[in-house]
């Protein structure tokens, strides 16, 4: 059967797909929970604790909806019942030659139902399938974008690589700190095999020479020193 | 923000002869990618040379002009590829000494070398240190470990050259880190010592 395509007709199919995937979805993560519960409740041997007074409120809660469901399933069956019992008594008069136009009109009228009902039915199954089909697509195009967006998009890249500028910075100081730790501590150790005095302070270079450690930009130190504000 | 930020109590030491562990972490930094360059280029000339089927080329060319012969079998042996590589590892500190001061080892450990008068580097200074190297290493290394009992952390290849290599950071030692490594290297000699003791008077 052909259907036309409009915008409410687009958007309900949008409607309709997610929600049938929704639906999908839920019912699938409820039975894997289920089960996990399940077997966790299973290898529990004894209860958490005693019986509280919100316990009794929640198992309440789970009797309740049972009863509500026999109940249902109770009001179905007395309904059939007095359904059958009621056709077995209003049949002779049902089948009259005096009701007989009112008859044929009532069958007219089921069979109007029966064909709009299919209608409805056949128009249901196309349509889920599109739906399915259209939220399916618009999921992962939508998917994609976003990631395009992202990928393309500046501040996100400055964002990655500063990170990663970042972390490598951090590796080379702190390398370096453990190389200066380093230095100290195996002179400390060699002045002590040849038998010379520790030393108490690094003899310093000319001036002229100290000016040439020019620091880099990059590579700038994020330790404090004395006196200084983070 | 830096995850590391902390307070250390020591001064800096920028512009201060840099010591034994930075300059041979920085010497180690060095050697690794000379390695991976030269490594890379091997591989590269040894696939071109394959694709290009230059075996076959140059065999027709020894067969046709024979006087060639010693030329292209020196040119293929590993001799000629040993001197290659000198060669390039020579070019590779030169450039980056005279051009910089420092090469890309030096530079991630934050280490620079620099005239002990602080003139400018000259080519030929810059050779000399590099030749310093093996005068340095001739005696099972002795020219480098001269860099921890020298008072201005020269070895032999910085006296050579008159150069001295400073640091370019706010360099600071890690005052934990010294004190858990004393700590183990006392703990260590004391186990050492009372165990000689106990087979001594044994």
């Amino acid at each position: 059967m052909h259907t036309k395509n409009s915008l409410p007709r687009s958007l309900t199919r949008l409607v309709i797909g997610s929600l049938v995937y929704g639906y999908d979805f839920l019912n699938e993560r409820i039975t894997t929970w289920e089960k996990e519960v399940h077997t966790k409740f299973q290898m529990q041997k004894d209860l958490p604790e005693s019986p509280k007074t919100k316990h009794v409120l929640i198992g309440f809660a789970f009797h309740a909806q049972e009863n509500i469901h026999s109940g249902i399933n109770k009001v179905d069956r007395v309904t059939r019942i007095i359904g059958s019992a009621a056709e077995w008594l209003v049949e002779p008069v049902y089948q009259s030659r005096l009701l007989k136009p009112i008859r044929y009109e009532f069958n007219q009228l089921v069979e109007k139902g029966e064909i709009i009902l299919h209608r409805w039915a056949e128009t249901g199954l196309i349509e889920e399938e599109k739906s399915r089909s259209m939220t399916s697509s618009v999921f992962t195009k939508a998917l994609d974008q976003s990631i395009s967006y992202l990928a393309a998009n500046q501040e996100m890249q400055e964002l990655v690589q500063s990170q990663s500028a970042g972390l490598a910075s951090e590796v080379i100081e702190e390398t370096r700190e453990r190389a200066v730790s380093a230095d100290t501590f195996l002179e400390g150790i060699v002045r002590n095999i040849v038998r010379k005095p520790p030393r108490t302070e690094l003899p310093g270079p000319p001036p002229q020479v100290q000016k040439l450690a020019i620091p880099s930009r990059k590579w700038r130190s994020n330790v404090i020193r004395p006196g200084q504000d983070k | 923000m830096s995850l590391t930020r902390r307070r250390l109590p020591y001064t800096s030491q920028m512009g201060h002869y840099a010591g034994f562990a930075t300059r041979s972490m920085a010497f180690i930094i060095d050697m690794v990618i000379v390695s991976s360059i030269l490594f890379f280029g091997s591989w590269v000339i040894n696939t071109a040379l394959s694709m290009f089927q230059m075996d076959s080329l140059f065999n027709t060319l020894i067969r046709e002009q024979p006087r060639f012969k010693t030329t292209i079998n020196f040119i293929f042996s590993p001799l000629f590829g040993s001197i290659i590589s000198v060669f390039y590892i020579f070019l590779y500190y030169v450039f980056f000494w005279f051009a910089a001061g420092q090469s890309p080892g030096k530079a991630i450990m934050g280490i620079k070398i620099v005239h002990i008068h602080g003139k400018k580097l000259s080519l030929l200074r810059v050779i000399l240190r590099y030749l310093g190297y093996f005068l340095s290493a001739i005696p099972l290394g002795l020219g480098f470990l001269w860099i921890l009992i020298d008072d201005r952390r020269m070895g032999w290849h910085d006296r050579l050259a008159g150069t001295c290599v400073i640091y370019t950071w706010d360099a600071r030692p890690d005052e934990t880190f010294l004190t858990g490594a004393m700590d183990y290297v006392l703990s260590r000699r004391n186990a050492l010592k009372s165990y000689l003791d106990r087979h001594r008077d044994n």
